[in-house]
């Protein structure tokens, strides 16, 4: 239950957070994308799974996209990062090896936004995103993304301790 | 047996991510996502604020610094009233954005309904807003949505509650426009790079720095005459077929808080 709750109030002040965040030029970092990056190298359970999805969702709610295309994307490549690591990297990991990660991870986050959504704008009425992004502000999107990763491993660290905390109050009741 | 358990929830989160797709393709979801956006709102509010202070706290500190190479005696004193500065500054930007806009909602001939902004796309994929109004408000698909009287977007979805705003500024926005000293036609389209552009301009029009770029209203939605921007930068070259420029809108709209839409 307190893990419910503290990852609700977490994707909530990330998506918050991330709607006033100023923008540098017209990019800025995707904390809810790095949330949901951060837990997949770091869980062995299925909470990375929920908790990518649910960021997927809660960036539908204010896009104009149609609503489960970033809640899929997200999904599908937090469940992609988890299975390689865990079947490639059983020792700690580096600071190279999560860079090339949370790039590739960006591309292809991207790759599948921009797919799934130009084959849903044929059978509803939605713009398709601008292949413009493409060229021009997707790099300084994963630069600020490559920047943000640490603080949001430092977030993911601290929610663990909360809801450690927490658990244990749940199991002495 | 972990495996399978994770291949389980991924299979379960697929087939639920796929039921909201074809849902929202089918215009199903409008609810679900009206009632979604209701948690956050309280919380953009207040991180809104939260970050207007950190700008307020980082100009305060620079101008505390000089002021106290000055004099050191009263920086106390000034310290405490630039907080209370602060605060009215705001209180202040936020009377004045109120002002401009009632003051063109007296001039114009529009039904205009007032909104407020709830939040920006975070996902950057896109230049478009969140309004506080919906169809409940009588807003349609494709209004125009001005803000100190300059047009700033139009509709591209409406639920009962909230509607999408799709900014100038963004590259899949294109508005007929006219260049209004000469009456020259163009398309005004967002770009990421320099914000708006007009272009389409054919090469025996004039087009000069600041000249106005308003509305051709030839489409339905959009009305003729509504102001866009200045004309900036000439983009174009002499051997070019046809000419572009660049245009500047009068209003900042990276900061937007309260804007207008045009009710038919």
């Amino acid at each position: 239950m307190a893990k419910v709750v503290i990852y609700t109030i977490v994707v909530i002040l990330l998506l918050s957070l991330s709607i006033v965040f100023p923008k540098i030029g017209a990019s800025a970092p995707n904390l809810l994308f790095l949330l949901s990056v951060v837990y997949a190298f770091r869980k062995d359970d299925s909470d990375y799974l929920w908790l990518a999805f649910f960021s997927g969702l809660a960036l539908d709610l204010y896009t104009n996209t149609f609503l489960g295309i970033f809640a899929l994307s997200f999904l599908v490549v937090a469940f992609i990062i988890n299975y390689t690591t865990r079947t490639f990297f059983s020792s700690d990991l580096s600071f190279v090896y999560i860079g090339v990660i949370v790039t590739l991870a960006y591309l292809l986050v991207v790759g599948l936004v921009y797919i799934l959504n130009s084959i849903s704008s044929r059978f509803g009425t939605s713009l398709p995103i601008s292949g413009e992004y493409l060229t021009v502000k997707i790099w300084l999107d994963l630069f600020l993304n490559l920047v943000f990763v640490a603080p949001m491993y430092l977030l993911s660290l601290f929610n663990d301790r909360i809801i450690n905390y927490y658990s244990k109050d749940e199991g002495s009741f | 047996m972990r495996s399978n358990r994770q291949l389980g929830v991924f299979s379960l989160l697929i087939f639920l991510g796929l039921v909201l797709l074809v849902l929202s393709i089918n215009g199903l979801s409008r609810p679900l996502q009206s009632t979604g956006v209701q948690p956050s709102r309280p919380l953009v509010y207040i991180f809104s604020g939260i970050g207007n202070s950190f700008k307020s706290f980082f100009s305060y500190f620079s101008s505390v610094n000089s002021v106290n190479k000055k004099n050191a005696e009263l920086s106390e004193q000034v310290r405490k009233l630039q907080q209370e500065n602060v605060a009215l500054q705001q209180y202040r930007l936020e009377n004045e954005k109120l002002k401009d806009e009632l003051e063109y909602r007296q001039k114009t001939a529009h039904n205009l309904v007032s909104a407020t902004v709830l939040g920006k796309d975070p996902s950057g994929f896109s230049q478009s807003l969140v309004l506080n109004i919906g169809s409940g408000s009588g807003i349609k698909v494709g209004a125009a949505v001005l803000s100190q009287g300059y047009l700033i977007g139009k509709i591209i979805s409406v639920d009962s509650f909230t509607s999408k705003v799709l900014l100038v500024t963004d590259p899949q926005s294109t508005i007929d426009a006219q260049i209004s000293a000469t009456g020259d036609n163009g398309i005004v389209r967002g770009s990421y790079g320099s914000g708006m552009i007009i272009e389409n301009l054919s090469q025996s029009a004039v087009v000069n720095t600041n000249d106005r770029v308003m509305t051709a209203g030839l489409s339905s939605e959009i009305p003729k005459g509504l102001l866009i921007g200045n004309i900036g930068q000439l983009q174009s070259q002499k051997s070019d077929l046809l000419q572009k420029a660049t245009v500047i809108s009068g209003v900042d709209l990276k900061n937007l808080e309260f804007v207008s839409v045009i009710k038919e």
